[in-house]
């Protein structure tokens, strides 16, 4: 689910990106994503466990008009994980699909997204199973200015209702 | 031959200047393409069977070659705040370039029994015990290695990077990369962190190297200078005397670098060995060129006269140096071959500097009332005339004691030599005392030893990696060799892991195995379980103990898992970086005495056959193998074994000794022919004082030239240096004590024999 979290995260960094064009208000462009990014916060490796640090360094690359490559690592302090996704837009940029993977893991991770007013919501395509919980998670992005990408995302217990703060990240250029 | 040659020099002096300046072009370009290295990433390649197999077994498994140890001291322990700074280091160091995992005390895990899932032991810092979990760190072993010190005090991160990074130079931004982030460390908390580790310590070695070779030739080009001065009492003779040795350096440098050898720690020492052998030779031409100038001579037959005379000794004291050089050619290291080839060169550059330029400088330079002032001053060899005739004469009278008392101790020294053994240390190339081996050797003191030896595990048939016969069997063989030798070794396997599981209360089973196996990074997974999933790997945790210790370990480990007949795994042969190292230094070291062996038949052959003398061949044998025979007597009984730096040494040392017995040959010959129908005493005494002075001189030259390694951090270089120089001083005691009386003794039951045969 860590791993899942963290393609969430990097899913959200460029869907924020990538809608930017289309929301001319807030004057940005996809080309501006381009570079290398590096932020810090906190996660739970079992979205119900205990908080962990987590520091993530990535680097964005421009792959064509609807296309965009992120590789990088997020690492806690036990171990980390390179991530690689491939994003692609549709429409006018209002929606947002991905394909993830990270390292030690044979399964690749589908995520859908949607820009709304303020920011960009993402979600896991479809729930999972972890620590015999089926959840789900919904992860908000916010761009309060052009060099600064706060993340948070919230999961939830699909049996018993019960929310929980995942993880919160703050990345900067 | 040189007579022709000289007096081509000596009529075209603008040409050789031309030349010279040519060739300074092409070494300057050279020169800046040098390049600086351990010798590490060559120094074992071959074809031999054992790198084979230790290829393979990189192909298979994660080598520990680019782990990286980081060391962190805290006077007062852990605390919850240092935990925490200890924390965001890990963190700070698994995002830096090329890093692959990190292994800290953050990447331990407990069996959670609640859950049935594993958890990492440091989960929440601030509402935990502490002691307790410390404690609980030091007990749980993944790798065989503790991660915390017993005190509580020290703790270590190992990092893993990428394997790319085995070649130290993409390393460089890594380390880089550490060392900011570990200064950055020391300097903001309480806490002191030290990087070291193979790599680290290869990169020290590396800038050694780079730092010796400005400072050594300096220094052997200044100490040259001091000595030529002390000799010729002449700053204009001494500098004068400098600059073909000079130009041989640079020529040596530029070939080096042109042909892309890298200098590294096998041959460091080449140049400045070039700088003092072209400055002996020179010395030698430069005696002539005063005795020619003294005699009245003008400068272009003096010049002409000492170099024909002295070139033929010089040219063939060269060859023999440069055959010593073509010798390592045996070996089977690719770094020890480009050391024959580039020594054998570098020599015969040096030689046509020497030839071509020592004449044209001092025929140039004597036109200079100063220089040619100092060129027929008297010296103090020369009053010592007297003195030397009456030494060579009273030795000549007692030469059977002296020849005796010679093989005498040529024979003992033998008998103790023969015992001698190789030895080689994986950081012999780098000062004990220096940081980075003293933060490795107290990690080591509480994490338990970084380098092991490697028995790769292959399943038999078609079987699951986790089947219980298969853990089983390797389990048995995992546990024999933990009690082998009073368990004197720490051993890690997927039996390791097993074990983990079964003391954190949870079954050996392979799902839970395969849970562990899950959450250990790849670098970490792979020093366990074969990348392509089809074997295992068994590690016993050695120290670097030496290479001889090691073999022999290995050979008593191997006798013991066949002592443990298996059917569903095939257990290979060891290997590793530790036990390649150690195989592979005992042949090469083996193969330089070989080569020693080769240029110790080569040379003589080649003496009798330039002078025409089998008489001369014979006599050259003794004087020049006893300094040989009498260090390996001396490092046997010091305990010091045969190493790298001792075989090669005493091969080169043995062709550049030849030297002195080659420059008494050609003055013998010189006088025999000069004084037909005279005593053969009384020839071998005019030669010998001839030469005598000449002889001590280059000896000085030699070893000034060579002391000048010293000043090198490098254990084995110094050790090189000052074998060299015991050898030097050997076969000048030997050349001037032991030589004429065996040239007198031979020369006389030669001629006892005509008489007979008459």
């Amino acid at each position: 689910m860590k791993r899942a979290l963290i393609l969430a995260v990097l899913a959200f960094m460029f869907a924020g990106q990538i809608s930017l064009p289309a929301a001319a208000a807030e004057g940005s462009n996809l080309a501006s994503m381009a570079g290398t990014w590096s932020g810090e916060g906190f996660v739970r490796q079992r979205s119900f466990d205990e908080k962990q640090r987590v520091k993530c360094k990535i680097r964005v690359t421009l792959a064509g008009a609807d296309r965009t490559k992120i590789n990088g690592r997020c690492a806690t302090a036990a171990r980390s994980h390179k991530v690689a996704m491939e994003i692609t837009t549709s429409g006018s940029g209002n929606r947002v699909s991905s394909v993830g993977s990270v390292s030690g893991s044979a399964q690749p991770f589908v995520f859908n997204g949607r820009r709304n007013r303020t920011g960009f919501t993402l979600y896991l395509a479809e729930p999972i199973k972890q620590n015999g919980r089926t959840i789900t998670s919904r992860t908000s992005i916010l761009l309060p200015d052009r060099a600064t990408l706060s993340i948070s995302q919230i999961v939830q217990d699909m049996v018993t209702g019960q929310k929980i703060d995942a993880m919160r990240i703050t990345l900067t250029r | 031959m040189f007579a022709g040659f000289a007096s081509l020099v000596i009529r075209h002096p603008l040409s050789v200047i031309g030349m010279v300046f040519c060739a300074l072009v092409a070494a300057a370009l050279g020169m800046s393409q040098l390049q600086f290295d351990d010798g590490y990433e060559g120094i074992f390649s071959s074809r031999t069977p054992e790198y084979q197999r230790y290829l393979a077994f990189k192909r298979g498994f994660s080598d520990t070659s680019t782990n990286i140890a980081i060391l962190v001291r805290s006077s007062t322990g852990f605390d919850t705040a240092a935990l925490h700074q200890l924390q965001e280091l890990a963190l700070d160091v698994h995002l830096l370039d090329g890093v692959e995992a990190v292994f800290s005390l953050f990447s331990l895990q407990r069996f959670n029994t609640d859950t049935q899932e594993l958890e990492p032991v440091f989960q929440d810092l601030e509402g935990e015990d502490l002691d307790r979990l410390i404690e609980e760190a030091a007990q749980t072993s993944f790798s065989g290695l503790s991660l915390i010190s017993d005190d509580g005090k020290k703790t270590t991160l190992i990092v893993s990077f990428d394997d790319a990074y085995e070649r130290l130079r993409n390393a460089q931004r890594g380390l880089d990369g550490l060392r900011q982030l570990t200064g950055a460390f020391s300097t903001a908390t309480s806490m002191e962190a030290v990087v070291s580790g193979l790599l680290p310590i290869r990169e020290r070695v590396v800038q050694q190297v780079r730092l010796d070779q400005p400072v050594i030739n300096l220094l052997g080009a200044i100490l040259g200078f001091c000595v030529s001065l002390y000799i010729f009492k002449s700053v204009w003779i001494a500098l004068l005397n400098g600059v073909a040795p000079v130009v041989a350096l640079v020529l040596s440098l530029g070939f080096l670098g042109l042909f892309g050898f890298n200098i590294n720690v096998i041959n460091t020492a080449l140049p400045v060995l070039i700088l003092v052998l072209a400055s002996s030779d020179c010395t030698h031409m430069t005696y002539e060129f005063r005795n020619q100038f003294r005699a009245g001579s003008r400068a272009e037959d003096a010049i002409h006269t000492a170099t024909t005379e002295t070139a033929p000794a010089c040219f063939l004291a060269s060859i023999t140096t440069a055959l010593a050089f073509a010798s390592l050619s045996f070996s089977s290291s690719p770094i020890i071959r480009e050391l024959a080839i580039g020594g054998a060169m570098s020599v015969l550059l040096g030689l046509g500097a020497v030839l071509l330029i020592h004449p044209v400088v001092f025929l140039v330079a004597s036109r200079f009332r100063p220089v040619g002032a100092a060129l027929t001053r008297p010296l103090s060899a020369d009053t010592t005339l007297k003195e030397r005739r009456l030494l060579f004469e009273w030795l000549l009278a007692r030469k059977t004691p002296i020849v005796a008392c010679g093989l005498a101790c040529g024979g003992v020294a033998v008998w103790l030599s023969l015992p001698l053994q190789t030895s080689y240390r994986f950081f012999e190339n780098i000062n004990p005392d220096d940081h980075l081996v003293e933060a490795l050797a107290e990690l080591e003191a509480f994490s338990g030893p970084m380098t092991s030896i490697e028995f790769p595990v292959a399943i038999a048939g078609r079987g699951d990696l986790l089947a219980a016969q298969q853990l089983a069997e390797i389990g048995r063989i995992h546990e024999a060799l933990e009690e082998f030798e009073n368990a004197a070794f720490a051993v890690t396997s997927v039996h390791t892991l097993g074990r983990f599981l079964q003391s954190q209360g949870a079954a050996n089973s392979p799902e839970n195995l395969n849970a562990v196996l899950e959450i250990l990074p790849p670098q970490y997974l792979h020093r366990i379980i074969r990348q392509d999933r089809d074997g295992y790997l068994l590690s016993v945790l050695v120290p670097d103990i030496g290479s001889e210790r090691l073999i022999a370990l290995s050979q008593r480990l191997w006798r013991e898992i066949e002592r443990h007949p298996t059917s569903a795994i095939d257990i290979a042969q060891p290997t590793g970086l530790l036990s390649l190292s150690a195989e592979r230094s005992d042949k090469l070291i083996k193969q330089l005495v070989l080569s020693f062996l080769a240029a110790a038949l080569a040379c003589p052959l080649l003496i009798g056959f330039w002078f025409r003398r089998v008489d001369f061949a014979v006599f050259a044998i003794i004087p020049n193998l006893l300094p040989v025979v009498m260090i390996g007597a001396w490092l046997h009984l010091s305990g010091n074994d045969l190493q790298f730096a001792s075989a090669l040494a005493l091969t080169i040392a043995f062709g550049i000794a030849v030297d002195d017995s080659i420059h008494v040959f050609n003055r013998l010959d010189l006088e025999t022919k000069r004084n037909a129908g005279r005593r053969t005493q009384e020839v071998i005494v005019a030669a010998m004082v001839r030469v005598s002075p000449a002889l001590i001189t280059t000896t000085v030259i030699l070893s000034a030239g060579l002391i000048t390694v010293l000043w090198s951090d490098m254990p084995m270089i110094e050790y090189f240096g000052l074998l060299c120089i015991a050898t030097f001083f050997l076969a000048l005691v030997t050349d001037v004590f032991l030589l004429p009386g065996l040239v007198s003794l031979g020369t006389g039951r030669q001629r006892k024999l005509l008489d007979r045969s008459e």
